[in-house]
């Protein structure tokens, strides 16, 4: 008893372990492997660091990340912030602008071994999480988007695999190709991608944007973004080689059934066709339309909060938590690990023809534009492109006011 | 301490529970609404008091005569649909004879308010899909065009109609048979001793005795059409463009996804003055149509 008094009195006693706190997003398949993740990093910091994995529900899957958003902020402003918490491209300039993510650039400094070999991290990935020369967090999923093709479909069409080179032309000609009806049940060669994303790929593709370079304004109003909403418009209407979008439209499950030949989607639909024992599916980069290419990106990290008590520990575990063995851990089949060496060892099990692109689109990637105000942006874009695939509004003038709505959102935020 | 007083404290002690749980969960969250309305509320930062600005910012809101008018119209379609569908299935299923066909239909038209409107939303969706769903498919059989149901701006009320009517009809059924029970059976042997034929028998006797039941059918189906959301929200987020945007799936992009907890608060306010108006005015005409008997 002395003996212990005199320890705690010399602050040599045995100090209690720190309990870190991280927030991940239920809905995602992830949570339990997460928690199995953790687990390893507790062992590393010798059980000294305890996790505790907060499930944070969101139950609309439309507005994902603006629901989960929604909660950290009550979590936040409640007084029970998380300490590490899930953040997709979409949030980290909201958690950089409202000041609620740490800077990491002083911790790394102190202790670099934390983030085991930076290098690794391919760096067009990781770019979103580094915000005006602070760094947020370090990536560890990304997706992008490419062409999903029904190999069967191309097939029984008679057409070959396309190449990575091929042309608006030939997409239009595939699609006719495949468009045709099989047992009385009308089949289509494309599924137009009637979501931010999905679109922004596209836009890319062809040198334009949903927003201007910087972020300011709304740029779907450009001859380049015009010509591609016509594209999709013209394919339903005009060549009637798409069906006609809503918002229940399951694309990945019309490529499946046959229903129709071509999607436009990242990695994540492999999830689904493991599940259904589906392999007969190919991607190809969306057609090259603007020298260099460019492929759109999404990505994710595990930002620090700023209000943490324990900012080293919360670092380490951010900096664990896109480590190699989180990557091969957590990441299987629906995204893309960011780190070069574990993208080698994990895409060849992708069960598709050409899986080497999501690896090596990662040197031309460019990050999907989500700046603060993202969910009422993404609504606005919605909006209007549903009224121009319903055949409700011509595309000049549905772009030109979802670019200005868009500009206006922007300026206020 | 004298009985009056006494009494009074325990009959103040015995409500208190309900009172409680009004003021928590109704007056709490109404006057926080009010309070809202009239401020420029963040989560993560100081608010401050805004005045009239998102009341002002409501009447300027170039979309709130469209969303306002899809309400509007989904008032007029849902309710006299529930109504009329409710009594006729209610009167029918009353008419059986046999008690276990009574059940199988009462339990059958129930059904459907006791599943999740998201699980069966996803399988009405794909009903409606204009180039795979099912109903499509059936209409080419008789050889028509397909319908776009949630492409149109016209269709996409059908489509709400439909999935609402499936979904929610049970409620009014069930009110409309609980009432057509409580009609004393006397009424109906007098009447058929007097020789009325079936038809005067229901609009002489089972409407008018009908008539409160009807009342707090039509008063709730009203303020339910009124909050419309789950309709909307499930099967076409409120497109095309803003077809089928209402007030109450606004209120929820507003506050929830667009955090603009202010301006969301304001549009609640004034659709909850737009419902209580309505509601009161009900009140006041149920004297001339309403039969309670004395």
């Amino acid at each position: 008893m002395i003996l212990l008094g005199f320890l705690v009195s010399v602050g040599l006693a045995v100090a209690e372990p720190v309990t870190l706190t991280l927030a991940y997003p239920t809905g995602d398949s992830k949570v339990e492997i997460m928690k199995q993740i953790v687990k390893e990093f507790e062992k590393q910091e010798k059980n000294q660091v305890k996790v505790n994995v907060i499930v944070v529900p969101v139950a609309n899957p439309a507005a994902y990340w603006g629901s989960y958003f929604d909660k950290l902020q009550t979590m936040i402003a409640g007084g029970d912030a998380p300490d590490v918490v899930r953040v997709a491209i979409e949030g980290i300039q909201t958690f950089a602008a409202r000041d609620l993510a740490l800077p990491l650039n002083q911790y790394q400094k102190d202790d670099p071994q934390a983030v085991l070999n930076y290098a690794d991290l391919a760096p067009k990935l990781q770019a979103p999480f580094e915000i005006g020369g602070k760094v947020y967090g370090y990536v560890w999923d990304w997706n992008n988007v490419v062409i999903h093709i029904n190999t069967d479909m191309l097939k029984a069409a008679g057409l070959p695999f396309p190449g990575p080179n091929w042309t608006l032309e030939d997409f239009t000609k595939y699609a006719k190709a495949m468009t045709k009806t099989v047992n009385g049940q009308q089949v289509y060669g494309f599924a137009i991608p009637n979501y931010y994303f999905g679109t922004e790929g596209w836009l890319y593709a062809n040198g334009a944007g949903i927003l201007s370079d910087d972020m300011k304004k709304g740029a779907l109003d450009t001859p380049e973004a015009k010509k591609i909403i016509q594209l999709f418009r013209d394919m339903i209407y005009v060549d009637k080689t798409a069906p006609v979008p809503n918002a229940t439209t399951d694309a990945v499950n019309l490529l499946m059934t046959g229903k129709v030949a071509m999607i436009a989607a990242g990695r994540w639909p492999f999830g689904s066709y493991v599940a259904n024992k589906f392999t007969s599916v190919g991607v190809q980069y969306i057609p090259l339309m603007k020298s260099p290419r460019t492929v759109v990106f999404g990505s994710g990290a595990f930002p620090v909060i700023k209000l943490t008590k324990h900012p080293k520990e919360a670092y380490r575990l951010s900096a664990f938590l896109s480590g190699a063995y989180s990557q091969k851990t957590g990441i299987s089949i629906d995204s893309i690990p960011t780190r070069t060496s574990v993208m080698k060892e994990v895409l060849p099990t992708t069960p598709g023809k050409n899986w080497e692109i999501y690896g090596e689109s990662a040197a031309f990637a460019k990050a999907v534009q989500s700046p603060p105000g993202y969910p009422e942006v993404a609504s606005i874009f919605d909006r209007y492109t549903s009224s121009v695939y319903s055949n409700q509004l011509e595309v000049g003038a549905a772009m030109k006011s979802a670019s200005e709505e868009i500009t206006k959102v922007l300026a206020n935020q | 301490m004298n009985k009056k007083f006494s009494d009074a404290i325990a009959g103040y002690l015995f409500i208190l529970p309900v009172l409680l749980l009004f003021i928590v969960l109704t007056l709490g969250p109404l006057v926080g609404t009010l309070l809202l309305s009239f401020s420029k509320f963040s989560l993560l930062s100081s608010s401050r008091w805004v005045g009239l600005s998102n009341f002002f910012n409501l009447f300027t809101d170039a979309r709130m005569g469209v969303i306002y008018g899809n309400t509007l119209f989904f008032v007029f379609i849902l309710v006299p649909l529930h109504v009329i569908v409710g009594l006729v299935l209610a009167v029918s299923v009353e008419g059986l004879t046999k008690g276990s066909a009574k059940y199988l239909f009462r339990t059958t038209f129930f059904f459907p308010v006791l599943a999740t409107t998201a699980s069966v939303a996803i399988a009405w969706g794909m009903m409606f899909d204009t180039s795979f769903g099912l109903i499509n498919w059936f209409i080419g059989l008789i050889g028509a065009k397909a319908i776009p149901w949630l492409n149109s701006p016209v269709w996409v009320y059908v489509a709400v109609a439909i999935f609402s009517l499936w979904k929610f009809i049970g409620n009014s059924f069930i009110y409309f048979l609980v009432g057509l029970q409580s009609i004393p059976v006397e009424l109906y042997e007098a009447a058929m001793l007097d020789g009325a034929s079936p038809r005067q028998r229901f609009f002489r006797i089972t409407l008018p005795m009908l008539s409160p039941t009807m009342f707090f059918v039509v008063v709730n189906l009203i303020i339910g059409a009124a909050q419309i959301f789950d309709e909307p929200y499930f099967l076409t987020a409120g497109g095309p463009g803003d077809s089928s945007r209402t007030v109450g799936l606004y209120i929820y992009e507003t506050a929830f996804q667009y955090h603009n907890y202010s301006y969301g608060s304001a549009v609640a306010l004034s659709l909850f003055l737009v419902i209580l108006l309505v509601t009161l005015l009900q009140f006041k005409l149920q004297k001339k149509w309403v039969f309670y008997g004395n």
